[in-house]
């Protein structure tokens, strides 16, 4: 068990997703039955089988013509978004302050 | 003034009564919202309700005589909380998105509305559309309105449970693996999944992209036709999206399916029909098929092997595009943002504090699927049984026209039943989800009675072939179907001369 707790955390952290430890151990439990119940696909041989992805998907892409349009709601879409500044969506500083100096001239 | 409950009124009746000059398209939106105000509050079918939206829309109808030929001219309708509307917010029922306005509609709420068809409210879903009981939802619960302690299914419980409890006479909804049909089943009423494609996903908040598919809720199989009509388009907005053979030609087709169903075959697949099937719901479904017989169809049992390894294979393939489609949700530039000292820690609040326990676990064993190590052995894997699924379908469909099962392998069960334990849960889908791994049409419509509760019989048919299914269910419902009586809305629908004003 400790050990699936241990897969449990390392994958919220790749979902990142901050979990308690209460929800750490319910996960890790019902992943555990889950992943019983799922692992019934061993059973079936199927190496041959090319993989499906898409129940639509054809041979081809799907292409569409290189159109320019109108419909811009960039604007609209940033009024949604939780913190911006002059359309500038933030966020906590990424760099650090002593990186930055010095290095505008670079970019 | 009016002798009759306007909201009663299947789709069809209320387009006779608005063409006819009977009634107005205001009287029919006031019918559904004061519908709505008596008996939500204990059903909990909406999350929000546009009474001004609705009313203005329906009144400057009235003013210019509305949709000329929209087939859903003046028809109220619910939309799930899944699909954007510029109007009400489109909140998928989780906090993550609680306060979230979508700038744009969807292509399925614009083309509903460029038919007439008047949005009167947001229903209720399991959050993110990951469940089966709408007990997932962020905000509240949403009843059975055949009986209020059990659940009306899900995830688009909310949207059966406004057309079961006559609020509307169409809810639209989405299905990843049974979430139209399964609801439908619960309630008592027309669900369907169409061939996935013909219905625009665009404007449609992504589960996953390779099983979602739109489709209505509606209380007779020519209402559900109608509404088809106005959502099957091919959408350039949506890649996936096809040119539907018969689309514009569904209602036009049911009304003119006749009274038998003489050549037809039809098959019983029995691993439909096996241990994990309530044994009541596989009488109604062998009703059924003497219903099928008795219209003269030829009804044959038939074998689909692989059967059982959909659902495992479901769950990883909608789980790992679950966990790739809700990485947006990042508290950057959507919805909910909980705050945290560097980037990471601001997605890992975020999504921490934002997402419910069902979703979590859903990108978390998506998450495990698709990463280094597990992708062969789970997500590759999933994804050929799910070629073997469609093989076995295709093969079945050179014997048969159409395939006949349960719509779920129980009758609506107990609000809080299941939900400490996610396998029993799931299992709900264990019927719906072959058509979703496919992306065939299929179609729940009722089938009779387990305990008084309503339970719904499924009918597949090959990719493309809506309209078949259309045609066969409206004439088994014609004969033999049971809608209507609910112990809310005693009675059957309304046929003629109930609007004697």
């Amino acid at each position: 068990m400790d050990h699936v707790k241990q897969q449990a955390a390392y994958v919220a952290r790749l979902a990142h997703l901050r979990l308690s430890g209460a929800e750490l151990k319910t996960m890790a439990r019902d992943m555990e039955s889950i992943l019983d119940y799922i692992g019934r696909l061993e059973e079936l041989e199927l190496d041959e089988v090319q993989p499906l992805f898409n129940p639509a998907a054809a041979d081809d892409n799907v292409w569409r013509e290189d159109e320019t349009g109108t419909d811009d709601i960039s604007d609209e879409f940033l009024r949604g978004a939780p913190d911006v500044r002059d359309r500038y969506l933030m966020v906590p500083q990424v760099v650090a302050s002593d990186e930055v100096e010095g290095e505008d001239d670079d970019m | 003034m009016m002798t009759c409950d306007l909201s009663r009124l299947t789709l069809m009746q209320m387009r006779e009564l608005i063409d006819a000059g009977e009634v107005s398209r205001e009287e029919l939106v006031r019918a559904a919202l004061s519908a709505v105000a008596e008996g939500d509050e204990v059903l909990g079918a909406f999350l929000e309700v546009d009474e001004e939206g609705a009313l203005a829309a329906a009144r400057a109808a009235d003013n210019t005589g509305g949709q000329t030929g929209g087939v859903l001219d003046g028809i109220p309708y619910a939309a799930k909380a899944n699909i954007c509307s510029r109007r009400m917010t489109t909140n998928c029922a989780s906090y993550m998105l609680a306060d979230y306005r979508s700038p744009f509609d969807a292509k399925v709420v614009a083309s509903t509305g460029s038919a007439g068809g008047i949005l009167l409210g947001k229903t209720n879903m399991d959050e993110f559309a990951m469940g089966s009981s709408t007990e997932n939802s962020a905000f509240h619960k949403t009843r059975n309105p055949w009986d209020l302690d059990r659940v009306p299914g899900g995830s688009s419980g909310g949207s059966a449970a406004s057309v079961a409890a006559n609020y509307v006479p169409a809810a639209l909804g989405s299905d990843t693996g049974g979430s139209i049909r399964q609801p439908a089943s619960f309630c008592g009423v027309v669900g369907m999944k169409p061939t996935y494609g013909s219905v625009s996903r665009y404007g449609l908040i992504a589960f996953a992209s390779s099983l979602d598919q739109i489709g209505p809720l509606t209380r007779t199989v020519h209402d559900c036709a109608a509404v088809l009509d106005a959502l099957v388009l091919r959408d350039k907005r949506d890649s996936t999206s096809i040119s539907h053979p018969d689309s514009g030609r569904f209602s036009e087709s049911v009304a003119a399916s006749g009274e038998d169903l003489r050549g037809w075959r039809v098959g019983l697949p029995r691993e439909y029909l096996g241990d994990g099937i309530d044994p009541r719901i596989r009488e109604v479904v062998r009703g059924a098929a003497d219903g099928f017989t008795g219209l003269g169809a030829e009804v044959r049992e038939c074998s689909l092997p692989h059967t059982d390894y959909a659902l495992p294979a479901y769950y990883i393939i909608a789980s790992a595009e679950a966990s790739s489609n809700l990485a947006r949700f990042d508290g950057v530039r959507y919805g909910m943002r909980t705050e945290g000292e560097s980037v990471l820690d601001l997605y890992l609040n975020s999504r921490g504090e934002g997402f419910g326990p069902e979703v979590k676990r859903r990108v978390m064993l998506g998450t495990f699927a698709l990463s280094a190590g597990y992708y062969d052995a789970y997500y590759l894997k999933a994804a050929r049984t799910r070629r073997m699924i469609v093989r076995e379908l295709e093969q079945a469909f050179s014997d048969f026209d159409l395939l006949l099962t349960p719509t779920t392998p129980m009758p609506a069960f107990g609000i809080g039943e299941r939900v400490e334990d996610p396998l029993a849960m799931y299992m709900a889908d264990i019927c719906t989800i072959p058509a979703n791994m496919a992306g065939i049409p299929a179609i729940s419509i009722p089938g009779g009675r387990v305990d008084g509760l309503p339970v719904g019989i499924q009918l597949m048919a090959p990719r493309f072939a809506d309209e078949r299914l259309l045609r066969a269910a409206a004439v088994y419902e014609r004969v033999t179907g049971d809608r209507g009586a609910n112990p809310l809305c005693p009675g059957d629908v309304p046929t003629e001369g109930v609007c004697d004003r």
